[in-house]
């Protein structure tokens, strides 16, 4: 049984958060394509800073849920690594969430050196030394699927990117409400010292 | 309208889960931790990072029960003290709204002192003999009462610690901030030593969390012997008297 490497798990999670990412600029290039003025965009925006405040939530439901059904992220699975407890089965759903919310802080403490410990004989990270877990290699040579997905989510990360600067930068509806709102601001700030002037005059 | 009620909503599930994970992991860790220290006592398994940590696996559900559950109860407690305080204050009666404002705050005080004193000997009954959290607590609340003298003890050389180890921390790093400011005040040595201060604030935030740690472990660990020392005391006591 050979264990998953720092590298290839670092890989994964890249996958991972690449994969969260797109989602992510998706989801702001499509509010960009609906043309919306001020108001729409910031009750758009609102939205999915409520969702962003909850990402980790997400990421756990994520992590923990895929974890346990198949043995791996999507990262994990594309790399052809599988997370195993201590009976060499599949994680059970709560030891699945511990993993994933108090094994993932832990492992984050003191710059991240609960990851970095992969680095070591054993390949354990501290989370997995919590949970109990082994990340193992089920399927080899997976270089080529690796470099399909990672090429695959850059390139919608960077159209998605592309897209959201097109799209706000052509919206005629936004700028002439932002234009709008920065004369509403400056003839605020102009108005100011006209008073002292009336008072000096009289 | 709608949109600020989605917002709403986003950051009370983040609060929520924020205190739920936090609750989880502080249970792990302080079941490892006297789960370790019993490990260790007894020379029952070699200790390290793992075996802590599955000792810590096997109570924290319990353990987090044990941290919210009394709180929520105090805090439901003092729910209609703080709404009559603010009817009162509504209506102008100043001075009964700060009478009911004082009597919540002397009631969270009393609630949380209890608590704090049952969680002594609870945290231990549920990551050693795997007692449910109520149960736990009264019985922690039990063992003080029995053992009064010595919990006290325990408590005053434990607050000791804890106020020596924070003073002798804060003398140094307050001796090695002055210096920094000192020398920081020539102007040529200003700039250069800003990769200093850098890396002292790092160093201090590392340290800091070090010396947290080793003053909680001594806390935890001396709590753990007595607890020990206790129950086997009982324990032959019982047989004693068979």
């Amino acid at each position: 049984m050979t264990k998953g490497t720092f590298w290839e798990r670092l890989i994964a999670r890249i996958i991972d958060d690449l994969l969260f990412s797109a989602v992510f600029l998706v989801a702001l290039a499509f509010i960009g394509l609906t043309r919306p003025n001020l108001s729409q965009l910031t009750s758009s925006l609102l939205i999915l800073a409520a969702l962003m405040l909850n990402e980790p939530l997400i990421k756990i439901a994520y992590n923990s849920w895929l974890t346990s059904k198949y043995g791996g992220t999507l990262g994990k699975l594309v790399l052809g690594l599988e997370v195993l407890d201590e009976n060499g089965k599949k994680l059970k759903k709560t030891l699945s969430i511990f993993r994933h919310t108090a094994g993932y802080l832990v492992s984050g403490t003191l710059f991240f050196l609960g990851y970095f410990w992969i680095l070591r004989k054993d390949k354990l990270a501290w989370h997995d030394l919590m949970a109990g877990t082994v990340v193992i290699k089920k399927k080899p040579h997976r270089a080529f699927v690796t470099a399909v997905f990672v090429i695959t989510l850059v390139t919608i990360n960077i159209a998605a990117l592309a897209g959201i600067i097109l799209t706000f930068s052509s919206n005629q509806n936004l700028r002439n409400d932002v234009e709008g709102l920065v004369k509403s601001i400056s003839s605020v700030e102009i108005d100011k010292p006209t008073k002292p002037t009336t008072l000096e005059t009289v | 309208m709608t949109v600020w009620l989605i917002l709403g909503l986003g950051l009370l599930i983040a609060i929520v889960m924020g205190v739920i994970i936090s609750l989880l992991l502080r249970g792990w860790a302080v079941g490892s931790l006297i789960g370790g220290t019993f490990d260790a006592l007894d020379d029952r398994n070699e200790i390290n990072f793992a075996t802590v940590a599955m000792r810590g696996r096997r109570s924290f559900k319990g353990l987090a029960k044990l941290y919210f559950f009394p709180s929520l109860v105090a805090a439901l407690v003092t729910v209609p003290f703080i709404l009559t305080s603010i009817y009162f204050f509504i209506s102008n009666s100043t001075v009964l709204g700060i009478i009911f404002i004082s009597l919540t705050m002397l009631i969270l005080m009393i609630a949380h002192l209890v608590i704090a004193i049952a969680e002594i000997w609870a945290e231990r009954l549920v990551a050693i003999e795997n007692m449910p959290w109520q149960q736990a607590f009264w019985q922690g609340l039990q063992m003080f009462k029995t053992n009064f003298v010595r919990t006290m003890q325990l408590g005053i050389v434990n607050c000791l610690t804890g106020c020596v180890t924070g003073c002798l921390s804060l003398a140094v790093i307050g001796s090695l901030v002055a210096t920094l400011v000192i020398f920081g005040l020539i102007p040529i040595i200003g700039w250069a030593l800003l990769p200093l201060i850098t890396l002292l604030i790092i160093a201090i935030l590392v340290l800091g969390s070090l010396v947290t740690a080793l003053v909680l472990t001594f806390k935890y660990t001396t709590w753990s012997i007595l607890y020990r020392e206790l129950t086997m005391a009982g324990k032959e006591k019982m047989e004693k008297n068979d």
